[in-house]
């Protein structure tokens, strides 16, 4: 057969396929008709043999360069991505995250860093009068005095006011806190130092200024104001550096890997912690927004610190243990 | 380029940016990569499309809070959303492409050249935040693509991702080239069947192809080595051309009438 009659054969076929691809590629929500599918896996083989045959055929390149494009396009129509489940992320965070962070060795270091550096630099700020100043700077320390100085309870004043505040504040959490901590985690590729150099800093602001704001006559108001959601947001910056330096830790020790393929399985390992960092921050960014700066009365907010720390380390300590302890009520 | 890339076919791909990939259906086809500069352009499109959502969001915000004293709030969050989603949301839902990405035929795909998967869409995406590093201004992305041999940023390397191009390529034609007298004069002499080979057959088919780019002069000098021993074998005129006597076989090779 010539080959300008075999083309004239198949080119039917690959017009069609051709045609079906471009209205499948189109942007829809529904998916495709039965009978679109079906017809989309015939063409796609009989043009994966023509593809196959292309060279015993004496196809010119070009039509084989058709072809490769071709059943390269149908191959990722056939082949497709299977998108996200409700139940897979839920599960990832409640049940994976717990039982990969407590036997996680990055865990550890990353409580280190943070609450060490946190407690160091709190105890020395509030031990030395002038470190506070070096440390942050003059100016940024006069605008939180400035900012504590009228107490809690005395702002519902203004109800309107408020209320605006509230809000604005909660969005404004969530877009600069877990930016913060998914950087952090993201800077964890470079071997780990990223996630550290990022922990570390935030440990050292914070730690000055908390130890700072203790000697200054506005103690009362701020401590009052971060209890709430003090919990969840330091250990939702613990968990993104955790993650961090577990990505970069398997560029170091690769468990006889190549050094992607580890940094790769270390990185899907990391997720389940990174989604439970993002909820962290979330939850914090609310409490913050709508508890911590509303007037009710401190000890509603000093139960909420309270609950937020026994759920965290229940979290931590029985989060999904859940098959153990039926396995165990049934042995009793 | 891995080495039984070269083995499989006589073609030398190991000098171009493909990938090879082995189907399900025991077919082995070719995928081009993306490089650094279509990815480029590609993030442009997509930067703006972001930037104008950005845009929306505000002034949707901004017109909320006319009314009521919410507004803000909820616009930062879907800020945030946008941030960090927009690329998990596209390549994790439609099949590894941003509109951008759609727009200039790219697509991810994984190492293997298969979809990905969603973890895989969040990794890329989220770990991609240190390919702009902003002191850097995305130097980092850019080193790692160059330092790579499947032009993959530092967010593909932790996903194991690459970008392809997914070509619409025009389907090619026979080129008619009888109706030129000199061709036409010399077809009686070339036998109806011609069982050229498939290496004949790909160089006559190459040449014909890009023949009419080049001047008269530059045809006689690239088709005489070939044209010589065909002149022989069925006995052509001495005196025909080097050009006209690879277009006749062409002919019979590829259409026979």
């Amino acid at each position: 057969m010539r080959v300008v009659e075999r083309l004239a054969k198949r080119e039917s076929t690959w017009r069609e396929l051709d045609d079906l691809l471009l209205t499948l590629e189109d942007l829809k929500w529904k998916p495709a008709d039965a009978s679109k599918v079906l017809r989309l896996g015939e063409l796609y083989r009989s043009v994966c043999t023509d593809l196959m045959l292309a060279e015993s055929y004496d196809l010119p390149a070009e039509t084989v360069g058709y072809l490769h494009a071709l059943v390269g396009r149908a191959h990722n129509a056939v082949y497709r991505v299977q998108g996200f489940k409700f139940k897979d992320l839920a599960e990832a965070v409640l049940m994976t995250a717990p039982r990969q962070l407590r036997n996680d060795p990055a865990l550890r270091f990353a409580l280190l860093i943070f609450y060490g550096l946190f407690l160091l630099f709190a105890l020395l700020a509030a031990g030395r009068p002038e470190f506070a100043n070096k440390v942050v700077g003059e100016a940024q320390l006069e605008q939180m005095e400035h900012m504590y100085e009228i107490p809690i309870t005395d702002r519902s004043a203004n109800s309107q006011d408020s209320q605006r505040n509230d809000s604005m504040m909660a969005g404004f959490y969530i877009l600069n806190n877990t930016t913060i901590g998914l950087r952090c985690f993201a800077w964890g590729i470079f071997l780990g130092i990223g996630s550290v150099f990022v922990m570390a800093s935030n440990a050292i602001t914070l730690g000055t200024v908390f130890g700072h704001m203790a000697t200054v006559p506005q103690a009362e108001n701020f401590y009052t104001f971060v209890t709430a959601h003090g919990p969840f947001e330091l250990t939702a910056v613990v968990f993104s550096g955790a993650a961090g330096l577990r990505m970069g830790w398997g560029l170091v020790v690769t468990k006889g890997q190549s050094r992607l393929g580890s940094l790769r399985r270390e990185a899907q390992a990391a997720m389940p912690t990174v989604g439970a960092a993002v909820v962290l921050f979330f939850l914090a960014a609310f409490i913050e927004g709508f508890i911590s700066a509303s007037p009710i009365p401190y000890s509603i907010k000093f139960s909420i610190a309270l609950f937020s720390t026994t759920a965290l380390l229940a979290y931590l300590l029985l989060g999904g243990r859940q098959q153990a302890i039926s396995i165990g009520e049934e042995d009793a | 380029m891995s080495m039984s890339s070269l083995s499989s076919s006589s073609e030398l791909t190991g000098l171009d940016t493909t990938i090879r990939l082995v189907t399900p259906e025991r077919i082995v086809f070719l995928y081009p990569l993306a490089g650094p500069f279509r990815r480029a352009i590609a993030y442009l499109i997509d930067m703006i499309l972001e930037t104008a959502l950005a845009l929306a969001i505000f002034v949707l915000a901004l017109i909320l809070s006319i009314q009521t004293t919410l507004g803000f709030g909820p616009a930062l969050a879907a800020y945030f959303l946008m941030l960090w989603g927009y690329g998990i949301f596209w390549e994790g839902l439609f099949n590894g492409r941003t509109p951008g990405k759609r727009m200039f035929g790219l697509r991810v795909v994984t190492e293997d050249g298969l979809p990905i998967s969603a973890t895989q869409a969040v990794i890329r995406n989220t770990v991609g935040a240190v390919d702009g590093l902003i002191p850097f201004c995305y130097l980092t992305g850019l080193a790692s693509m160059l330092l790579t041999n499947r032009f993959q940023r530092l967010g593909d390397l932790a996903a194991g991702t690459m970008v392809i191009v997914e070509e619409k390529t025009w389907r090619p034609r026979i080129e008619r080239t009888d109706k030129e007298p000199e061709v036409a004069a010399l077809l009686p002499w070339v036998p109806l069947r011609v069982g050229a080979g498939s290496e004949l057959s790909r160089a006559l088919a190459d040449y014909v192809k890009v023949r009419s780019r080049f001047g008269k002069a530059r045809r006689e000098e690239m088709a005489e080595p070939l044209a010589r021993p065909i002149r022989l074998r069925y006995g052509l005129p001495a005196g025909s051309t080097a050009d006209a006597v690879l277009c006749a076989l062409y002919h019979r090779a590829f259409l026979g009438e």
